[in-house]
């Protein structure tokens, strides 16, 4: 039983994608408020948080992974709007749940990835797992471009 | 854990009080899937302590529990589907070791033979066949497409069956198949163009068709952790399951926490996003891209607004409406908005060149 590891595409894109794509969230989230800034720090806190998750999710691939579709569907109904994807989303069913239930151990770890995982509760184990190491890489490069966007913006 | 069955479909909170003894009542269990829009009390340390879990917040916003990512809070029962499967246990009788097997008990295994080989479908597009045969493998060759159209009821398994008529299938005994089925019937809803795994079982290795899939599973899943430990640092030397997950869940944790803390910085640092915002994204297109990526070019604002076009149909500036559609106009215009700085602030902007340049 040979299992070839190139059907497991974990790529990322650049770390400039990342950044753009920040960056433009961010651009867009000054001009929808352009009067009123918000007074609270934690509001802005918020949505700085937001745009980085969604920017993340659109630079990763919008619709090619289960955790960016799912992550941007929960922060477009956070406001308000129904966003349809084309492709059929999967539900995940009590059976699938009792089928995935193999290893008790491994799936109790694995309930709390998909806690974490945005969109993993609909995914089978292995699945889960691929979808964590996509989202590890793209939620580090997140991360390295908002430090560099930190270091670049701290007054020196 | 009991309550895991129904911890998500029902939307219940039984995942919540198992794991991190705080019972929200009324919350759909998602509701604490919600890391990133989470209100802003939601502390990460205090959620790290608590069981070091899935995040609990004690204070989601009322948005996020009437969010229902909708991912799994719903039950959709495939009672209809999962049914239909019933007959097929029923009409294959408790067969011996197929190593064992005579030549009388061929036609009777043939049915197994094709349900498993279905059945080890997995949806990863392999295509997977060992070598080593279990001593039946010419009687794999008898077709049982009748008796697969008759006793399934899934036309997409009949028709990838179908697609493979000379492939090796494994020769297994059939015992109660209800789980896989299930598995193979909901696998088979999202993955309908995906191959099968066909495999066979190993010489000294039991051939049961439960323990084949498991062992299927396993080994996939294991691959998987596999290159997870890879990308988690410092998980080298971890060996088993259990404490890999554990890392990789702390793993994310952390890089959540850093989210949430580099963007407590940024507002802090930052409180006019506009104007450097903008400054630094046209900064960020002067800087020489020689990758195929149609993201930046050379030419600021022509070049940008350019290849803006190009990537129009995977970004939106609008990121609360996503329609799949291009909407190039407002693109431009939102650009045109946002992004038409001077360019002589940008020359002014060029220390700060320096720690953005290397690492973008």
């Amino acid at each position: 039983m040979a299992f070839a590891e190139n059907h497991i595409n974990t790529d990322v894109p650049e770390k400039d994608v990342f950044a753009l794509h920040f960056l433009q969230t961010l651009s867009n989230l000054s001009t929808q408020n352009p009067f009123s800034s918000p007074d609270k720090k934690s509001d802005r806190v918020k949505k700085i948080k937001k745009a980085a998750y969604v920017s993340m999710a659109r630079a990763a691939g919008c619709t090619d992974r289960l955790w960016s579709r799912a992550l941007l569907q929960r922060a477009a109904k956070r406001n308000n709007k129904i966003v349809r994807f084309p492709r059929r989303r999967k539900r995940v069913t009590w059976l699938r749940r009792r089928s995935n239930r193999r290893d008790p151990v491994e799936e109790a770890a694995a309930e709390r990835l998909r806690n974490l995982v945005p969109g993993g509760g609909e995914m089978k184990t292995s699945k889960l797992m691929e979808e964590t190491a996509h989202y590890i890489k793209c939620l580090s490069m997140q991360v390295k471009v908002m430090q560099c966007l930190v270091d670049g913006l701290s007054p020196k | 854990m009991g309550g895991e069955s129904n911890e998500g479909e029902m939307g219940l909170n039984h995942g919540g009080d198992d794991q991190n003894g705080i019972s929200r009542v009324g919350m759909p269990l998602y509701a604490k899937v919600d890391p990133f829009f989470s209100s802003a009390d939601w502390d990460p340390v205090v959620s790290v302590g608590v069981g070091g879990g899935g995040f609990s917040s004690s204070h989601y916003p009322s948005m996020a529990a009437m969010d229902n990512p909708g991912m799994s809070c719903f039950p959709h029962y495939q009672t209809g589907s999962g049914s239909g499967y019933h007959d097929m246990p029923a009409s294959l009788g408790p067969f011996g070791d197929c190593g064992g097997g005579g030549g009388g008990q061929f036609l009777g295994s043939d049915k197994k033979e094709e349900s498993v080989g279905r059945l080890i479908r997995a949806g990863d597009g392999h295509q997977v066949s060992d070598d080593v045969v279990l001593g039946d493998g010419s009687s794999n060759r008898k077709r049982r497409q009748p008796v697969a159209e008759s006793q399934w009821n899934k036309q997409k398994a009949v028709e990838e069956f179908q697609e493979e008529p000379q492939s090796q299938k494994k020769h297994k005994n059939d015992q109660s198949k209800e789980k896989m089925m299930n598995k193979e019937s909901s696998q088979s809803e999202e993955a309908p163009k995906e191959n099968y795994i066909h495999m066979r079982a190993r010489r000294g290795q039991a051939t049961n068709s439960h323990s084949l899939a498991e062992r299927v599973r396993r080994e996939k899943i294991s691959e998987r952790m596999r290159l997870l430990q890879e990308l988690v640092p410092g998980c080298n030397k971890i060996t088993g399951k259990a404490v890999m997950l554990d890392e990789i869940i702390n793993y994310v944790q952390s890089l959540q926490q850093q989210v949430e803390f580099l963007s407590m910085k940024l507002a802090t640092v930052n409180p006019e996003l506009n104007v450097d915002i903008d400054r630094i994204l046209a900064k960020d297109l002067l800087q020489p891209r020689d990758r195929n990526t149609p993201t930046l070019g050379l030419n600021p604002f022509t070049g940008f607004q350019g290849t803006m076009q190009n990537i129009s149909t995977t970004t939106n500036p609008q990121y609360n409406s996503l329609p799949q559609t291009t909407l190039e106009s407002e693109l431009q215009s939102l650009y045109q908005m946002g992004f038409v700085s001077n360019p002589s602030t940008m020359s002014s902007f060029s220390p700060n060149n320096g720690p953005l340049k290397p690492e973008l």
